[in-house]
């Protein structure tokens, strides 16, 4: 566990999540087209919006706006357009990893089959955009276009990142490294969860008058890591409180850092066996052999491994903070900020 | 007793093996590359090591990585797949910049005449399809037979003039929206080149004395609400590091009892664009910011 400030508040996190979740979710409420077909469409593309979540990307971009001195409403667009555009990319992940679960419900496919949800995630990426798109009244079109830029990468980083892991799932990859995980994660995780926000929020907080915003892309690359890394293992080891299917990871064959580990260090028999259990098709993983793959990480320590690289990625985060808002005064929202990266390593959901 | 004891060679360790991926099978640094002294990995790799040490543990044991060298481990890996990542980036960021360019005003009237000409054909087109449609009796619609109780068809035969301009109305306004979201497209992508005060559209509550020898622009940018409350102005930072920040900035009070940010430049400040906050004095709240650009004479 990396050092801490001492002087953040007790349950500062919680506190701002909450506050700017209920800002964002309020906001992006005008974004939910009230009209037919509701049945087969608006009402599908509404579902995971209000299903709630954490609202920690959101919170990232508004707490950083904010540090630099922007009012909350300038950072608002970006932040209704990341929390539209995550739970889009939540309902087109949750079909392609055939997940049955979403923050303790059936998924959108499960309830309503895959040729609607795909069709409500693809409605619901369409919908993301408008935000942006009305910024430009508040922020201009030069700053508007930037963040479009900067939009338009992030998107591309995280299709990049969902085909490495499909493909290794596919075609059932053996032999990758830690530094393929982390690449992965740098593109499927890091990129839309905590790089854009960061970046976003620091463009609209300076005015997009600070050149180098390298210092946030390090920050949110490893801070997203160690919060990816934490996801892997509260996948193992999580209680009611996780709202995702539990060992969910291992039944579908996830290319999860304990799992890499895993194959790294299993003995060739157990090896093999393992090689076969990843290239079967979900259904074909029954509950015994989760088991096993479980016991397995537990026995060659897969678990605490992840973990002791999570808590040296949230050390770098640290620094990297230091390094992109060290020179800001101090603030709730810079403290917020800082105060992300414990959390992510003491979450349970 | 003999004076001769038995002495023991130092042991090999001194500490327990503590390490589990040792202790079962091979150490888990069989797929790392690079040095093997996490030391190295500090000074070898980029400013996060340096934060990497705030997050390792106690050392060790002399058997096999610890905990916290995992932690460095992850530490020296993020760092390289950040660095190859950022460089790729760079240089697809520079090929696209060679290739694209922002188009003219010609280029921008001629684009929206040609999207506007291709959609007139297209309305036109449709409309003669349809006359031709309605002329020729399609074969394949098979005539109701009164004789074996078919009713009527659920549409005419041939279009009435009302339909036809319903259609020819719906065809337009599609269009027209189509070209539309296409140039608001383009302006977007491609936005005119004038001056863009979006950042300076709130209103500053306060004046701003600037006492400087050489070109110096201030920008204040306060949030709604500031006004009533106790400002204060942080110390200006420039971008590269190694410049001192700006700190002579205040609010002040002036004779008539007005409020007014006084800016002093001293003679040796490098010229750069330097920014700060704007914050409440008391609860620290940021209220706003600060640029202050200071020229070259």
């Amino acid at each position: 566990m990396p050092s801490h400030n001492p002087s953040i508040p007790p349950g500062l996190v919680p506190a701002v999540l909450q506050e700017y979740g209920e800002l964002t979710r309020a906001a992006l409420e005008r974004y939910l087209p009230a009209q037919e077909p509701r049945r087969y469409l608006y009402n599908l593309v509404a579902d995971y919006p209000r299903r709630g979540g954490k609202a920690l990307r959101p919170s990232l971009c508004l707490a950083t706006a904010r540090a630099f001195g922007a009012a909350p409403q300038e950072a608002l667009f970006a932040a209704v357009f990341i929390e539209l555009f995550h739970n889009a990319s939540l309902v087109l992940d949750d079909i392609q990893d055939e997940s049955e679960e979403r923050r303790g419900t059936p998924a959108l496919h499960v309830q309503h089959g895959i040729p609607l949800a795909l069709n409500a995630g693809n409605m619901l990426l369409l919908l993301s955009l408008r935000p942006l798109i009305e910024s430009q009244l508040q922020l201009g079109q030069q700053l508007t276009l930037r963040i479009l830029k900067e939009t338009e990468r992030a998107a591309s980083e995280l299709a990049e990142g969902q085909a490495l892991e499909l493909g290794w799932r596919r075609d059932n990859t053996m032999g990758l490294g830690d530094e393929d995980y982390l690449e992965m994660v740098l593109k499927k995780t890091c990129w839309t969860g905590m790089i854009y926000p960061t970046l976003v929020g620091a463009l609209i907080g300076t005015r997009d008058a600070w050149a180098e915003l390298t210092p946030f892309l390090r920050f949110g690359f490893f801070l997203g890591a160690a919060f990816q890394i934490q996801d892997d293992v509260l996948n193992l080891v999580g209680d009611a409180r996780y709202g995702k299917e539990l060992d969910g990871d291992v039944r579908e064959g996830k290319r999860s850092l304990p799992m890499i580990h895993l194959l790294r260090e299993a003995a060739l028999a157990e090896r093999d066996r393992l090689v076969d259990f990843l290239g079967r098709p979900r259904a074909a993983r029954g509950d015994g052999e989760v088991r096993w793959v479980r016991g397995l990480m537990d026995r060659y320590g897969s678990i605490e491994y992840a973990q002791s690289i999570a808590a040296g990625l949230a050390g770098a985060a640290l620094h990297e903070h230091a390094q992109a808002f060290g020179r800001l005064p101090a603030s709730r929202d810079k403290t917020f900020v800082e105060a992300l990266v414990p959390w992510v390593l003491t979450r349970v959901s | 007793m003999s004076e001769d004891r038995f002495q023991r060679e130092d042991p090999l360790r001194t500490d327990p093996i503590r390490n589990f991926s040792t202790t079962l099978r091979s150490d888990g640094w069989s797929g790392a590359t690079g040095p093997t002294d996490p030391s190295d990995w500090m000074n070898q790799e980029g400013s996060a090591a340096a934060g990497g040490s705030t997050a390792g543990a106690s050392g060790g044991s002399t058997g096999g990585p610890s905990f916290s060298q995992f932690g460095l481990h992850g530490i020296r890996l993020g760092n390289a797949v950040l660095r190859d990542q950022m460089q790729r980036g760079q240089e697809f960021a520079e090929q696209l910049a060679a290739g694209l360019g922002a188009p003219s005003a010609d280029l921008r009237q001629l684009l929206e005449r040609m999207l506007r000409s291709y959609s007139g054909m297209y309305i036109d087109t449709t409309l003669l399809w349809m006359d031709l449609l309605f002329q020729l009796r399609i074969p394949t619609v098979t005539p109701p037979d009164p004789a074996a109780g078919v009713g009527p068809l659920p549409f005419p035969l041939s279009p009435g003039a009302d339909l036809r301009r319903v259609v020819e109305r719906m065809l337009r306004a599609y269009s027209g929206m189509y070209i539309d979201s296409l140039l608001l497209w383009m302006d977007l992508l491609f936005p005119k080149q004038q001056p863009d005060n979006s950042s300076l559209k709130k209103e500053a509550t306060a004046s701003v004395a600037v006492f400087s020898s050489r070109p110096t622009l201030c920008t204040l940018s306060l949030n709604p609400g500031a006004e009533t409350q106790p400002l204060e102005a942080c110390q200006l930072w420039s971008r590269d590091t190694t410049k001192p920040p700006l700190m002579d900035v205040s609010f002040q009070t002036g004779s008539d009892g007005k409020r007014f940010l006084r800016v002093r430049v001293p003679d040796d400040q490098p010229a750069d664009l330097y920014l700060g906050v704007v914050c409440n004095r008391t609860t620290g709240e940021p209220l706003g910011n600060l640029a202050i650009e200071i020229r070259q004479p």
